[in-house]
């Protein structure tokens, strides 16, 4: 039995380029004597053309009609061995949504932001700054598009952005000398190309929060004084078309009060005050503030009330 | 005197290497071969898999290598061993080295002490000890059983793939 320490993991896929020798030995004996010979052999590593781009945004993305500049974020990674250059095309015009996407356009991300950066990132331009990406590395890209006029709540239109190596296309093509390093280039099974969907949601989504407040004194009235509580009571609306994704509501406390324990709740049933299992918390998310995490929430449901309370110090 | 040093190489190697030819030239040779397999069609428009000399190899693709030991010499081999490293950037396919006639091990600490595969473990990074996955082995080895005659030869194989 032998117990020795995990060498290192080797990154995946070698080089494009590499010389793999390998140098088998024989020994043996002869009479008294002991030899070895020796024999190597080597090849070099192709290189393997292979490209995904993947949508980074949610999309749909929430539009208006009309609206200018709305993005799409899409990173193009290079999963080959080699350093590959890829045109880019960006399709507004898809067949099964309500509508095009006008004034399509696609900028190239010069400093690794997930955000389209006016003014920093180029705009791209076929065959002029086709992006040159390292093997296991990635660039993102950005689409913009406007939303024509007049369109409907509920209306989708999709863009999608296809990346493709300018080496050659084609699963298990070969291009002879194609490949870093001189080597042979493979095209790998997605065929040198990737292409990912993204889309624009024509929406009317407003989220609305109204609070309110009940004083209660300690003689029972309702004078805002020391040792007063105050009952605060959110309403949080989502009014339009589609769904809200994520909706968080937090609330700082007001200064000179103190935050009744226990005092939580939603659509009236207690959270707990600690941050663990159920939908809010005080303090836990952010010291000294409420914190009810609603998610998705769609358009035109019942409204969702959150109350709590506070003493006046 | 760089002039100096190369030609006192040149006077040196003649000899080296007379004297290594004289040593082994009535002994095992060994051949190693390196060969991917690619589909081909034959007369009939059959595909048909054949084996061609690696040259170039994308990653992710199987390499056979055959290791071929020969007696060119007159007098019987004993002891022989043939031993190979798995190349940098390989990975060795689990079950692919042959054993026939053979004692097949393996090594996991680049040659220094040999085992049979299922006797191999390992201390992983989190400290817990596990059997050797066949990606780690570093070294395959075959000692023949019995003496290699004159004339005879013995070939041993087995897969790699390209990380």
């Amino acid at each position: 039995m032998f117990l020795l320490t995990a060498h290192e993991a080797r990154a995946v896929g070698t080089p494009a380029g590499t010389a793999v020798a390998n140098t088998a030995t024989v020994t043996f004996s002869v009479g008294p004597g002991n030899f070895t010979q020796s024999s190597t052999t080597q090849f070099v590593v192709d290189e393997l053309v292979n490209v995904v781009v993947t949508l980074q945004s949610v999309s749909p993305v929430a539009v208006t009609s009309p609206d200018t500049n709305r993005q799409l974020a899409f990173l193009v990674s290079n999963t080959g061995n080699g350093s590959e250059t890829f045109s880019l095309l960006l399709d507004a015009a898809l067949a099964g949504d309500q509508f095009d996407p006008s004034n399509a356009r696609l900028y190239l991300d010069t400093n690794g932001t997930t955000v389209y950066e006016p003014g920093v990132d180029p705009l791209y331009q076929p065959g002029v700054n086709d992006p040159v990406i390292a093997a296991d590395s990635a660039r993102m890209v950005f689409a913009l598009c406007d939303v024509p006029a007049s369109r409907t709540n509920g209306d989708l239109g999709n863009a999608s952005l296809r990346a493709t190596s300018k080496t050659g296309t084609g699963a298990g093509t070969i291009v002879i000398g194609g490949g870093t390093g001189g080597a042979d280039a493979v095209i790998g099974a997605g065929g040198g190309t990737s292409v990912s969907q993204g889309g624009y949601l024509v929406s009317d989504l407003a989220v609305s929060v109204v609070k309110s407040a009940v004083v209660t004194d300690l003689g029972g009235g309702s004078a805002p004084a020391p040792g007063s509580k105050i009952t605060y009571t959110l309403q949080v609306s989502v009014g339009g078309t589609g769904s809200v994704a994520n909706l968080v509501i937090t609330d700082p406390l007001p200064p000179f009060t103190t935050y009744v324990a226990s005092s939580l709740s939603l659509n009236g049933t207690a959270l707990s005050d600690a941050l663990d299992g159920d939908a809010g918390d005080f303090g836990g998310t952010t010291a000294n503030r409420v914190t009810v995490t609603l998610g998705s929430v769609a358009g035109g449901s019942l409204p969702k009330t959150i109350s709590f309370a506070v003493t006046i110090n | 005197m760089k002039k100096a040093v190369i030609l006192g190489l040149a006077l040196l190697l003649p000899t080296w290497s007379a004297r290594a030819v004289a040593e082994t030239s009535s002994a095992v040779e060994i051949h190693a071969l390196a060969e991917v397999e690619v589909k081909v069609k034959d007369a009939d428009g059959k595909e048909q898999i054949k084996r061609e000399p690696a040259k170039k190899v994308p990653p992710g693709a199987a390499v056979i290598y055959t290791l071929r030991a020969e007696n060119k010499g007159s007098k019987p081999a004993d002891d022989v061993v043939v031993t190979d490293p798995i190349p940098e950037h390989m990975d060795y396919i689990d079950g692919s080295a042959t054993s026939a006639g053979a004692r097949l091990t393996f090594s996991v600490d680049g040659g220094k002490t040999f085992a049979p595969k299922e006797k191999l473990q390992i201390r992983g990074k989190d400290g817990v000890i596990r059997d050797a996955s066949a990606s780690e082995l570093t070294h395959i080895r075959w000692q023949f059983e019995k003496p290699l005659a004159p004339g005879e030869a013995r070939a041993v194989e087995f897969r790699a793939r390209v990380e």
